[in-house]
């Protein structure tokens, strides 16, 4: 077989199909192939440009294609996709992949191009971002669902709350109060609380779970958010425990998400008034020279030594605190926002004697601070 | 102070609103209650109290709204605001504070926690 036969035998029998442009883009050769992939005989075709063909919403881009074929090195092949109008009206989604051709003096002549179709990759694709789409939209219902169920609980609870307080302050106010009133008052007060933190528990793991959870850093005061939360969350306490907050060093910023960083704090600093009962816990900020470290200490129950590598495992509880009520899912949540705020935590604890959790954030690089400030 | 203090409470939920009112009552205050910012602006305007406690979250006017037209005006910027709800993103809590609220409540609170706060907001 000669060479101009073997030519003809592949540009005829091969699925691909083969052009050469002139360099204003008209068709000087098309393979008869066209005709199984668009429809046209090659004659129906010769003489015309590609872009007559295109797609409205691919013309722009093919344009750009045929300049960056021009900026391309000799002999480099650019791909492309677009899609191309089949004879019978409907559209063809193609790869092309092309390169420019050159006469002896390098200057340009025209381009090659070949050109299959990826309509079945297509559409695949095109059904793998619906389906991701779809699963995005019902992981936000969801999310969206267990926020606005967990908002619209706590009005109730803050009902049944502010009732109970009523009930209790009615009573001592008429001299009625005795100690089976007052245990069961506070009981239901307890209680409203424990569901109230299970709730915030429950909203945060499902945003990280469905991947809702936004870090939004922002240079921030350690030292402020511990105040806040103490102000919120730890003052006027029946027991006239509070919260021991101390510092040393500089003072200076990291670089954080404000809202986790209070979940982070809240969650430890409930854990060790709920667990210990004789001291107040304690916060100690040192700020040390290339990281800031916190601690965060009661004088509880402490936590036995077989459950500590365990400790941040969602649902996990420790194996001494099964009267004290709670999810397992506090510690896990703080865990995973230490990491995202590029923090570390690590905790030691002795059984009777109380526990520490000890968390470190690195300072924020020069350029990070700049940037923010 | 002569009088008892007023307190306009704004707040759409009537069981809360009831307790919340009746423990008030308890303590001396005199209280008004209003079910939306709406209702809860002329109110204020009306009787001008001496503290508000709204809730965010209202069908007309909510909290932020009421926060900036409180702010807004030369009388009621004197009155401190404290705002009561169940939204407990710190973002809520600074964009109250912002918005110009005096003190800030998470639902369910104590009754304790809520009057510390009235009792640092109002005139000695």
């Amino acid at each position: 077989m000669k060479k101009k036969e073997i030519y003809r035998f592949l540009s005829e029998n091969m699925l691909d199909v083969i052009s050469l442009h002139h360099i204003t883009g008209r068709i000087i050769y098309i393979s008869p192939s066209v005709k199984h992939l668009l429809g046209y005989k090659p004659d129906d075709l010769n003489g015309n440009i590609w872009l007559r063909y295109t797609h409205r919403e691919d013309k722009v881009q093919i344009i750009n294609f045929f300049k960056k074929i021009k900026r391309a090195r000799h002999n480099q092949r650019i791909k492309f996709e677009c899609r191309l109008l089949h004879r019978n009206g409907s559209y063809i989604w193609l790869e092309c992949v092309g390169k420019k051709l050159l006469d002896r003096k390098k200057q340009i002549t025209g381009y090659e191009f070949v050109s299959r179709d990826i309509s079945d990759r297509k559409k695949a694709e095109q059904q793998i971002i619906q389906s991701l789409e779809k699963e995005k939209s019902l992981h936000e219902m969801k999310s969206n669902f267990i926020s606005m169920a967990s908002h619209e609980f706590k009005t109730p609870l803050a009902a049944i709350s502010t009732a109970a307080d009523l009930l209790e302050t009615k009573l001592q106010m008429d001299e009625l109060m005795t100690p089976f009133y007052q245990r069961n008052i506070s009981r239901i007060s307890a209680e409203i609380f424990i569901l109230n933190t299970m709730l915030d528990e429950i909203l945060t793991i499902s945003r990280i779970v469905s991947n809702n959870m936004e870090v939004k850093k922002q240079p921030v005061r350690v030292e402020q958010v511990i105040n806040d939360i103490k102000y919120q969350y730890f003052s006027e306490r029946k027991d006239d425990r509070v919260l021991d907050v101390t510092v040393s060093g500089s003072p200076r910023e990291i670089y954080a998400d404000k809202n986790q960083l209070s979940k982070i704090f809240t969650n430890l600093v409930g854990n060790a008034f709920k667990f210990s009962s004789k001291k107040n816990p304690s916060v100690k900020l040192s700020y040390q020279k290339r990281r800031l470290v916190v601690r965060v200490k009661d004088d509880g129950v402490g936590i036995p030594a077989q459950d500590i590598p365990h400790l941040f495992t969602s649902f996990f509880r420790g194996s001494n605190v099964d009267s004290i009520e709670g999810t397992g899912l506090g510690l896990s949540i703080v865990k995973t926002f230490v990491e995202s705020n590029n923090g570390t935590i690590t905790v030691k604890s002795e059984e009777h004697k109380g526990t520490t959790f000890i968390l470190a954030f690195s300072y924020p690089s020069v350029n990070t601070s700049s940037v923010n400030t | 102070m002569l009088m008892n203090p007023t307190i306009l409470l704004i707040e759409d939920k009537p069981n809360l609103v009831d307790a919340l009112q009746s423990l008030l009552e308890l303590y001396d205050y005199t209280v008004i209650v209003a079910p939306n910012g709406e209702e809860g602006m002329r109110m204020a305007r009306q009787y001008l109290p001496d503290l508000v406690i709204s809730d965010i979250y209202m069908p007309v006017l909510n909290g932020y709204e009421l926060l900036e037209l409180f702010k807004q005006d030369a009388v009621l910027n004197r009155i401190p605001v404290i705002m009561l709800t169940a939204k407990t993103e710190i973002e809520e809590i600074d964009l109250a504070l912002q918005k110009g609220a005096d003190g800030y409540v998470t639902k369910p609170f104590l009754f304790r926690n809520l009057h510390a706060v009235i009792k640092r907001l109002l005139p000695v």
